[in-house]
């Protein structure tokens, strides 16, 4: 059991140090998974109140339309990920 | 910024936060197959659709101001703000950012003080052609594929003038003026990102290195 352990570091360290392909995929689970976020409100480009000018957004157009995410509304676990339509395509905004 | 489909059937998936991290970065986990996916590489990482990959879409960070000039039409999400520190000052210091691509494979990394000091920047790159287009205002970066258009180029006023005199809009990646009017180039998939949070999912790519100064 122990030589099994082992192993299997050595194994994964020589791939890491060798720059091999594979992925040990070994999240850490802070929380319970949160809510999706489907229904965000979008407003025209004058109706936005709380950011500046100098604020960043991810932005992106699609299919002919445009549409801004402010970075500012995206920060913390609870809004890494938007769900919504754009130019008739579902899409994920996460940055 | 993904298509949110399923990759084996073209059936929408969404996406809710799994409350797990990997290498400090999101794992989002989508209401349909409860599998786990990276956000920085788009694949899965465990659960039913594992190995599967979802298509990126070309998107940007840049400024509002800079955004809404560009994009009158642009509509903008309206939520409470639940940060306030992200503007451009956050650029400051470009040694810290990339931008990161992923070709046949391969990956490389243009930071952010190199793509200052060659804001028109045309590289073969996994034997494909790329042209990266810096502004330093809002330190936006456009990655396109040149198609053979562009060989080399500066910027000028904020469009982009290529070697043949070719006028381009880096917003819209169409030609406005001289001999390739009406042409446009093919956005490709880029990734502003930290520079350690690229280079831990990608601990081999390729970084573009800043011309030593005297």
């Amino acid at each position: 059991m122990k030589h099994t352990v082992l192993f299997g570091i050595v194994t994964a360290s020589l791939l890491s140090w060798a720059g091999g392909e594979e992925r040990t995929f070994q999240p850490r689970t802070l929380m319970k998974p949160l809510p999706a976020i489907k229904d965000a409100p979008f407003v025209k480009a004058g109706e936005v109140k709380s950011i500046g000018d100098e604020d960043l957004v991810l932005a992106l157009t699609l299919n002919g339309d445009a549409r801004a995410y402010p970075i500012n509304m995206l920060n913390g676990p609870r809004r890494e990920i938007i769900n919504d339509t754009l130019g008739g395509i579902s899409i994920a905004a996460t940055w | 910024m993904y298509a949110a489909q399923n990759p084996k059937h073209d059936k929408r998936l969404v996406f809710q936060v799994s409350g797990k991290l990997w290498q400090r970065s999101l794992v989002m986990r989508d209401l349909q197959t409860g599998s786990l996916w990276s956000h920085i590489l788009g694949e899965a990482m465990d659960g039913p659709l594992k190995g599967t990959t979802l298509k990126p879409i070309p998107s940007l960070i840049t400024s509002w101001g800079e955004w809404k000039t560009k994009h009158p039409e642009t509509t903008v999400m309206n939520l409470d703000l639940s940060a306030k520190k992200y503007n451009t000052k956050v650029w400051q210091d470009r040694k810290r950012f990339v931008l990161g691509m992923e070709h046949h494979g391969k990956t490389k990394a243009w930071p952010y003080n190199f793509l200052e000091e060659n804001p028109v920047h045309v590289e073969t790159f996994a034997g494909k052609e790329f042209l990266i287009v810096f502004l330093k205002e809002s330190a936006t970066a456009f990655a396109y594929e040149t198609g053979g258009k562009i060989k080399s180029g500066k910027l000028d006023q904020g469009m982009l003038v290529s070697d043949d005199g070719t006028h381009w809009n880096p917003w819209t990646a169409m030609a406005v003026e001289g001999p390739q009017k009406g042409q446009n180039l093919t956005r490709a998939y880029a990734l502003p990102s930290y520079r350690k949070a690229w280079l831990d999912f990608h601990p081999d790519s390729l970084i573009a290195k800043e011309a030593l100064k005297n």
